[in-house]
C-alpha cells in the first residue's frame, strides 16, 4: 500500500501538469514533458493554501477538488496562450508520452520497491512531521508557513494522503527532472554548434559527471529541500533562456510571440516552486525575476510577455502568503515572520514594477539595453550591497563569509566540487579569450552570481553558519550545481567548436 | 526541440579561441571532471551525509536515526494504534526527564528525549500535559506483557491497541525508565 501510494502520487501529478499545460504543447515540445510533473507537484501546495482558512478536513474529496479546480485555471490560463497558436507548429509524437511516463513511473516504483531513502533531524521533525500536521488538520500552521516552507509539508500531506507512508518518491524524481534539463540545455546548446553525435556526447557526459558527485546523489534521495530547490531554479532559468534566446542562442525569438509566452508562463510557475519550497525562497526567487528583466532589455522582449511570467510568479506566492495572513493574521515565525513576508513581496512588486516601468521612458530603456548597461547595473548594484552589508555588519558579514568559504571547500562535504566549478567558470579567462559572442553565457555565469550574492545577504543579515555540512549556506549553495554544470557544457561545445572550426589561428 | 542548423548559423558566432588553447583549454577541463570523479572514487562513501536508509515509515527511519529523540515520531505512531488518529495523547509534567537516556546535544543546545513539541506535529496537536504518575508498577508491567496484545515499536516503545475509540491514550514508562508505553488510562484501573 504504502510503495502505491507514492507511485500514485507521481501519476496524478504527472496527469494534472500534463492536462493544465495541454494548449502550450506545440511550442515547448520535450520541455511539455520535462515541465509536466513539476508544475503538476506545485498546484498541491495552493491547494492546502486555499483550503486552509476555511478549515476544510485534508481528506481526498476536498483536496482533490482543490487540485482539479486550480489545475482546470492553469490550463484555462495555458489556453489563452497557446489557443491561438498556428497549427503548423510542431506537435509533441504520441510515443513521448508513453515513453516520459514509463520513466517517471519506473523511477517511481523503483524508489518505492527498493524503499531507499536519506533522511536527518529535518527530513522527520520539519517535513514529515508538519505534513502529518497538515493531513491531520488540514491547516497551515505558523510553523509551516513561518519555519519549513508550505511546499514539502504538502507533499508530505497528499502522498500520506494517497496511502504512502514514508514520502520518498518526489525527490530523486526530481533529481531526474535536473539531469533532463540540463540534457536537454547542453544538447539544445550544443547541437547547432557541434552536430548531433557531438552533441549528444557532450550533453551525456555533462549530466553523468553532475551525476556523478556524491553531493548529488545524497541530495537525489534527502528528504529536504536542496533537490527540489534546484529542480525548479534550473527549470525556470531554462524556460527563461528559451524564451528570449532560443536553445542555442538563435536570435530568432525576440521575446514576445506565443513561443515565448509559452515559454515565459512556465518559468513563471517554476519560479513560483523555487519561491515556496523554502522560507526563504521569497528572497531568492529574485534571481529568476532579474535574469528575465535583463534579457527582456537584451533582446527587446515585449511587455505583456513579461507581465505574464511576473504574473504567473506572484499569484501562487501571494495566494500563499495571503491565505495565512487571513488565517493566521501577522504570524511571527521562527525563519520568516508575516512582516518580513510582506516586506519581502512589496520589494518583490517594487522591482517587478520598476522592470515594466522602464518602457515608460524609451531613452532609459534604449540606454539600458545597449552594451548591456541594464547588467553592469545590477551587478553594480550588488556590489553596493554587498559593501553596505559588510559596513553595517562587519563582525556578521567576516564570519558569515569566511563559515562559507570554508564550508564550499572545505568542511561541506563537497570534496573537489566547488574546486571544480571554479576552475571550469576561469577557463575562459585564463586564457583572455574572445570569448564566444553568445549572450548566454554571460546571463547564466550572472545567474550563479547572483544567487550567491542574495544567499550571502540572506544569511550575512540572518545568521552567520557554522562549518558544518549541515550548515544552511552549505546546503543552499547545491542549487546552483546544476547550473554550473550547465555552463561546463557550453564551456566544453565552445573548446570543442574552436577546436573543429579555427584550424588558422593556432 | 527548437533550433537552427549548424550550417545556418554565422561566422560571427563561432568563438574566437585559437586551436591550441582550446585543446588545452579541453585538457584541463577533462583533467578537472576526470580528476572530481576520480577523487570522489578513491574517498568512498561521504560521511558529511547521512548514510542511505531503507525505510518506507516514518518508525522505520526514526529507528535507523542516531539521536535519542527519535523515539518521539515512534511514540506518535504508537499513539495511533492505542487510540487512532482522534485521540488525545497524554503526557506527564516531568516527561521532558521521564527516559532514563541521556539528552541530545544537538547544535549547541541540550534538547530533551521525550519532548511533547516535537510529538505534537505528528498527532494533529491532539496532546496536553496532565498530572498522573506515568511511572508503571512491576505488577502492571508484568499483566501487561502477559495480555499477549502489546505491539512492539523500535527503541522499546510498546502500545496497547484500543477497542473503539479511546478518546484519550497516556504515556508510561517502566520502572527503570528505558522504555515508553502508550495505554488507555483504564487499562490500568482494572485488574492490573
Amino acid at each position: 500500500m504504502a510503495a502505491s501510494g507514492g507511485m500514485l502520487l507521481t501519476v496524478v501529478t504527472l496527469l494534472a501538469g500534463w492536462a493544465c499545460m495541454w494548449p502550450l504543447r506545440p511550442t515547448l515540445g520535450w520541455g511539455y514533458h520535462i515541465a509536466a510533473y513539476p508544475v503538476g507537484l506545485v498546484l498541491w501546495p495552493l491547494a492546502a493554501a486555499v483550503l486552509s482558512p476555511f478549515g476544510s478536513p485534508f481528506d481526498s474529496g476536498a483536496v482533490l477538488a482543490g487540485y482539479v479546480a486550480l489545475a482546470a485555471v492553469v490550463w484555462l490560463l495555458a489556453r489563452s496562450i497557446g489557443g491561438s497558436l498556428p497549427p503548423a507548429q510542431g506537435q509533441v509524437p504520441a510515443w513521448t508520452y508513453l515513453a516520459w511516463g514509463t520513466l517517471l513511473v519506473a523511477a517511481s516504483a523503483i524508489v518505492s520497491l527498493t524503499r531507499w531513502t536519506s533522511a536527518a533531524y529535518d527530513s522527520v521533525f520539519h517535513y514529515e512531521a508538519w505534513g502529518q500536521w497538515l493531513h491531520q488538520t488540514g491547516t497551515v500552521s505558523v510553523q509551516i508557513i513561518g519555519d519549513y516552507g508550505i511546499f514539502i509539508p504538502t507533499i508530505h500531506a497528499v502522498d500520506t494522503l494517497l496511502g504512502a507512508g514514508w514520502t520518498s518518491v518526489p525527490y530523486p524524481l526530481l533529481s531526474l527532472h535536473v539531469l533532463a534539463v540540463v540534457l536537454a540545455a547542453t544538447y539544445g546548446w550544443a547541437r547547432p554548434r557541434l552536430g548531433l553525435p557531438f552533441s549528444r556526447l557532450l550533453a551525456v557526459g555533462t549530466v553523468v559527471f553532475l551525476a556523478a558527485t556524491t553531493p548529488y546523489l545524497h541530495h537525489t534521495l534527502y528528504v529536504h529541500s536542496h533537490m527540489i530547490t534546484a529542480a525548479y531554479l534550473v527549470l525556470a532559468i531554462w524556460c527563461i533562456q528559451r524564451a528570449y534566446l532560443g536553445a542555442a542562442d538563435d536570435a530568432d525569438l525576440p521575446g514576445s510571440g506565443h513561443a515565448s509566452m509559452s515559454w515565459l508562463f512556465v518559468a513563471g510557475l517554476a519560479s513560483a516552486g523555487f519561491a515556496l519550497t523554502r522560507t526563504d525562497g521569497i528572497a531568492y526567487v529574485i534571481v529568476p525575476i532579474i535574469v528575465a528583466a535583463l534579457l527582456r532589455l537584451e533582446t527587446g522582449g515585449s511587455r505583456p510577455a513579461y507581465v505574464l511570467f511576473l504574473a504567473t510568479v506572484a499569484v501562487p506566492v501571494i495566494v500563499v502568503y495571503g491565505s495565512a495572513l487571513l488565517d493566521l493574521g501577522v504570524w511571527d515565525g521562527r525563519k520568516l515572520t508575516g512582516s518580513r513576508a510582506i516586506i519581502t513581496l512589496c520589494v518583490l512588486t517594487l522591482a517587478g514594477v520598476a522592470t515594466v516601468a522602464v518602457d515608460a521612458v524609451p531613452r532609459v530603456r534604449r540606454l539600458l539595453a545597449e552594451q548591456r548597461r541594464g547588467l553592469f547595473l545590477v551587478v553594480a548594484a550588488n556590489i553596493l550591497a554587498l559593501l553596505g552589508l559588510a559596513a553595517m555588519r562587519p563582525d556578521g558579514f567576516a564570519e558569515a563569509g569566511r563559515n562559507m568559504l570554508i564550508n564550499l571547500f572545505s568542511t561541506g562535504g563537497y570534496r573537489l566540487l566547488w574546486f571544480v566549478i571554479l576552475g571550469i567558470i576561469l577557463i575562459p579567462f585564463l586564457w583572455r579569450y574572445r570569448w564566444s559572442p553568445a549572450r548566454w553565457p554571460v546571463y547564466l555565469l550572472y545567474t550563479i552570481g547572483q544567487f550567491f550574492v542574495v544567499a550571502v545577504l540572506v544569511h550575512g543579515v540572518a545568521h552567520p553558519g557554522r562549518l558544518s555540512p549541515a550548515d544552511s549556506f552549505t546546503r543552499v549553495a547545491f542549487h546552483v550545481v546544476p547550473l554550473a554544470f550547465w555552463y561546463a557544457g557550453i564551456v566544453s561545445t565552445t573548446l570543442v567548436q574552436a577546436v573543429r572550426r579555427s584550424p588558422s589561428t593556432g | 526541440m527548437h533550433h537552427t542548423s549548424g550550417s545556418s548559423r554565422s561566422a560571427a558566432d563561432r568563438p574566437h579561441v585559437s586551436r591550441s588553447a582550446a585543446v588545452a583549454g579541453l585538457l584541463l577541463l577533462g583533467l578537472l571532471l576526470f580528476g572530481m570523479v576520480g577523487h570522489e572514487v578513491r574517498s568512498g562513501r561521504n560521511t558529511a551525509f547521512p548514510a542511505p536508509i531503507r525505510a518506507s515509515t516514518v518508525v522505520e527511519v526514526a529507528a535507523q536515526g542516531d539521536r535519542a529523540r527519535m523515539v518521539n515520531p515512534i511514540v506518535a505512531a504508537a499513539a495511533d494504534t492505542a487510540g487512532g488518529r482522534s485521540a488525545i495523547l497524554e503526557l506527564p509534567a516531568d516527561h521532558r526527564t521521564l527516559l532514563d537516556v541521556d539528552p541530545d546535544d544537538f547544535g549547541g543546545t541540550v534538547q530533551a528525549t521525550l519532548n511533547s513539541a516535537l510529538i505534537s506535529p505528528f498527532v494533529g496537536g491532539r496532546i496536553r500535559v496532565a498530572e498522573y504518575d506515568a511511572v508503571l508498577t512491576s505488577t502492571a508491567l508484568e499483566a501487561l506483557q502477559r495480555s499477549g496484545s502489546l505491539v512492539a515499536y523500535p527503541r522499546d516503545v510498546w502500545a496497547l491497541p484500543a477497542e473503539g475509540d479511546a478518546g484519550t491514550v497516556r504515556l508510561y514508562v517502566d520502572p527503570s525508565r528505558t522504555q515508553v508505553y502508550v495505554l488507555e488510562p483504564a487499562v490500568l484501573e482494572g485488574s492490573w
